[in-house]
């Protein structure tokens, strides 16, 4: 179900209400939410919703065999088998057509007979987003940071529909205790949820789909028939684009939380006001950075081990962290590209402290920084975005090029630069914006945000095309 | 911090060397308590939220409804709607946002699937004020002998002595995309292996649209706008994915997929928008559907391929373009891999079995290329890749 359609407000309403219905009685209202989230999810494709289960049993199973071991030898093995295992379906869905299709053209361009058969896998929809969370419930159990759960509260929290499809990933720690006990019904944030909600349908419906149309998706497409000044654009929109998606399912996600009482973590802080890469994944997507840095970085021994090892530590993790989303050359090439500029960065940095220089922070020097900084993520949203690496490079290789300036309108820069120019805004006058709409009685509550999304249903594209991270 | 025993502890007699404590899930925000609201304050803001923007967005929701494919869902949306726009109407509703709809810029009585507005072009009149024709053999033949990758495996249109005019920078090649999703692909791959240079190409597909539901979006129509504004040369019409599913007539009646009925006024609109363009002189390559996963749809998807078959070789200004044996393996089923022409394997279908990937798009836009070429010949400097 994707949330910006009516299906999903009708349902969102039926199942808000039930939901502080049966919030007194926690069984009741687990067994409920589990049922809302496997109808919020089988609505895409009711075939696939075994995997859901199958995912959730594993994980429960893995975390209480994992728990019984307490020698930390046998502890690591059993968690090293369960966090294989909760990985198999994932590398069989994302990464079997790919691996298979290479391994064929590797082989027959060596006169071989290829081993494997060729198979076109359909990816479920949200898979790496829940297998990542089995994934952290099993190892914080493993590592005492969580008694393992039961089976309804695992699932439900496996399956819990604001963030089912695309994140945020929620740890266990995190959201586990909040399914146990009784969410309090006086206690609701209606105003930042609904900002959220509205902001998010605001920024899916109206800004993404309105620059991926008339810029980005033309230009990508076919970039040999655009001049310059429209690739550089598109690519500058396209920055926009995948931001104002991705923030707009995760503030959707949480406000949709909140309703419920429920308290997600934030996944995006401005990311383009960056000041280097390492800063740049420290807001953008804060969710998945910090579980490569707790299950991944961290375990390969993080920064412990000398510079080498840390460099090379980082290069694992943005590789892989750049596969996880899909299976492509295009997302190893800007995982390394990303973990290639966040070596050099540091390796400047520990540089310039070995010289006695102290990083100066005017004004000016951090403008100079954020500039880089959103032009280098610029260039890595290129690969990101491109069918091919070659594609990439066609792109790249159009930038000095003359040519049609037609998609350049105004509109279209003018909406790169608000959406930009928004995330160097100060917080407080939204901040005082929601508290006067919190003021204000749900009857009027309810009115302004009716104006609100017809304002958007008015302004947005017709049809609503499924966000970007879906695919991931 | 929190306490273990919030964990729920069921077999406290086991060691554990404990403990990392759950994060306090509800720990307080940085700055002034935010207001809060009970859950049925809440519950009235969703009602008074989602009952006024229906009735707000009736008009839109209903022009919505209308457009989707006739059956149960449809008929309960309108049922649904209906009242709401004429309580809409009482109260002056409809027309204060339909004035907000012109101001943002929509039109509220087009069609639900809008208009057709062809982007910014900047090309000097053709030639003698139509699409450029020539009895010169300006291009050079691009057909290799039936070999490789994208190879035109049925082009039926008579063989015509006029060839595609050659262009220059001065006087480009106009070529239009029209169709379905299928062609939104296509569109952008026609643009890649055409040299911009010479060749002004419009991707003009859109979503959803095809050719039973003229009151969803009427490419008729379009094709005219897209003749008297563009004049092109040449036009590559794909679409047919969307159309398994009632035509409605002028008058408003559903007329049932299958029937004669149908398979006539089909084809009549299908005539139509060959007529449109072929008669300014702008020649029609049409795309047929390929093959697809789903083996219920390739009865319905072969019928309609024969009537494009039909329609285009019944005019010498048109033809047609098989894709079905392309696109599918050696026994004649569905495949998403296919070989390219250095005998690499390629994943050329989408996930659901009806659309291409990109690579597979860049195939049928390359099979499409040569399918004009065979028909009319296309001059080679207006094209990007040998054969």
């Amino acid at each position: 179900m994707l949330f910006p359609t009516t299906d999903f407000a009708i349902f969102f309403a039926i199942v808000f209400a039930l939901s502080w219905l049966l919030n007194g009685n926690r069984t009741a209202w687990k067994w409920f939410m589990l049922a809302a989230s496997f109808v919020f999810y089988a609505w895409w494709d009711p075939g696939l919703a075994w995997l859901l289960a199958l995912v959730s049993t594993l994980a429960w199973l893995s975390a209480r065999w994992v728990d019984r071991a307490d020698e930390d030898r046998i502890r690591r093995t059993r968690t090293i088998v369960s966090v294989v295992a909760l990985l198999l379906p994932l590398a069989w869905f994302k990464y079997y057509g790919f691996f298979a299709l290479n391994l064929t053209n590797a082989f027959e361009s060596m006169g071989l007979h290829p081993p494997l058969p060729l198979l076109q896998v359909l990816l479920p929809i949200g898979i790496s987003f829940y297998t990542f969370m089995a994934i952290s419930y099993v190892v914080d159990v493993s590592r005492y940071e969580i008694l393992p759960s039961r089976f309804l509260d695992v699932s439900v929290y496996l399956a819990f529909f604001p963030h089912l499809i695309a994140g945020p990933i929620v740890r266990s720690q995190e959201l586990i205790p909040q399914i146990r006990h009784r969410r309090d019904p006086g206690r609701i944030d209606v105003a930042r949820a609904s900002f959220l909600i509205v902001g998010g349908l605001f920024k899916k419906i109206v800004i993404s789909s309105f620059l991926a149309t008339q810029m980005v998706d033309p230009v990508f497409a076919a970039p040999n028939a655009h001049g310059g000044l429209e690739v550089l654009v598109a690519i500058y929109a396209y920055a926009i684009v995948i931001y104002a998606d991705f923030s707009a399912y995760s503030d959707i996600a949480i406000g949709a939380a909140l309703l419920l009482g429920f308290d997600f973590p934030a996944n995006f802080d401005r990311p383009y006001t960056a000041i280097s890469l390492r800063d740049f994944w420290r807001r953008w997507h804060m969710t998945l950075s910090r579980w490569l840095r707790d299950y991944l970085y961290i375990p390969l021994g993080g920064s412990r081990h000398g510079q080498v090892r840390t460099a090379m530590n980082i290069m694992i993790t943005m590789l892989l962290g750049g596969l996880w989303h899909g299976a492509g050359w295009t997302f190893v090439a800007w995982g390394a590209f990303h973990g290639i500029g966040q070596v050099i960065g540091r390796w400047r940095h520990r540089r310039a402290q070995a010289r006695g220089i102290v990083q100066r922070t005017s004004g000016w020097i951090v403008a100079r920084k954020q500039l880089v900084t959103f032009n280098l993520v610029c260039l890595g949203w290129v690969f990101f975005r491109a069918d091919s690496i070659r594609d990439a490079f066609d792109i790249l290789g159009r930038l000095g090029a003359s040519g049609s300036t037609a998609l350049v309108t105004p509109l279209v820069v003018l909406t790169i630069a608000a959406m930009l120019g928004v995330q160097y805004l100060p917080r407080d006058p939204a901040a005082r914006l929601r508290e006067a709409f919190g003021r204000r009685g749900p009857v009027l509550q309810g009115a302004v945000l009716a104006i609100g999304l017809f304002v958007i249903t008015t302004l947005g594209a017709q049809g609503v095309t499924p966000f970007i991270y879906f695919r991931f | 911090m929190k306490t273990l025993d919030r964990l729920q502890v069921r077999d406290e007699t086991r060691p554990r060397r404990a403990v990392a404590l759950e994060r306090d899930a509800e720990r307080p925000r940085e700055g002034p308590e935010p207001r809060k609201t009970s859950a049925v304050g809440v519950l009235v803001t969703i009602v008074v939220c989602l009952l006024l923007w229906t009735l707000l967005a009736s008009p839109i929701l209903e022009r919505s409804a209308e457009a989707g494919p006739i059956g149960a869902r449809r008929t309960a949306a309108l049922t649904l709607l209906r009242p709401l726009v004429t309580i809409s109407d009482a109260l002056f509703l409809s027309r204060a946002t339909g004035t907000i709809e012109r101001v943002l810029g929509r039109d509220p009585n087009e069609q639900p699937g809008g208009t057709l507005t062809l982007p910014a072009f900047d090309l000097p009149d053709a030639p003698d004020g139509g699409p450029g024709r020539t009895s010169t053999a300006g291009g050079e033949d691009l057909s290799n002998g039936g070999e490789g990758e994208g190879q035109a495996q049925d082009v039926s249109s008579p063989p015509t002595t006029e060839t595609i005019r050659t262009p220059s920078q001065t006087n480009k090649l106009r070529v239009a995309v029209i169709g379905d999703s299928l062609s939104q692909g296509l569109g952008p791959e026609i643009v890649r292996w055409m040299n911009p240079s010479v060749v002004r190409v419009l991707s003009l597909g859109r979503q959803s649209t095809g050719l039973s539901r003229m009151d969803y979006f009427n490419w008729q129509a379009g094709m005219r706008e897209i003749v008297e504004q563009f004049r092109p040369d040449l036009v590559f019409v794909m679409l047919g994915s969307n159309d398994s599913q009632a035509q409605i007539s002028p008058s408003g009646r559903a007329i049932p997929v299958g029937t004669w009925e149908w398979v006539h006024g089909y084809k009549d609109r299908a005539e139509q928008l060959v007529r449109e363009a072929t008669r300014a002189g702008t020649r029609v390559v049409w795309v047929g559907l390929p093959i697809v996963k789903e083996r219920q749809r390739w009865g319905f998807y072969r019928s309609i391929n024969e009537i494009y078959r039909e329609t285009a070789t019944s005019d010498p200004n048109s033809t047609y373009v098989d894709t079905w044996s392309t696109f599918s393996d050696k026994d004649g089923g569905y495949s998403a891999f296919i070989r390219n022409d250095h005998g690499q394997l390629l994943e050329v279908r989408a996930g659901d079995g009806v659309h291409f990937t990109p690579a597979g798009y860049g195939m049928l836009a390359k099979l499409a290329l040569r399918g004009a070429d065979q028909a009319f010949g296309m001059p080679q400097r207006a094209v990007t890749f040998h054969v």
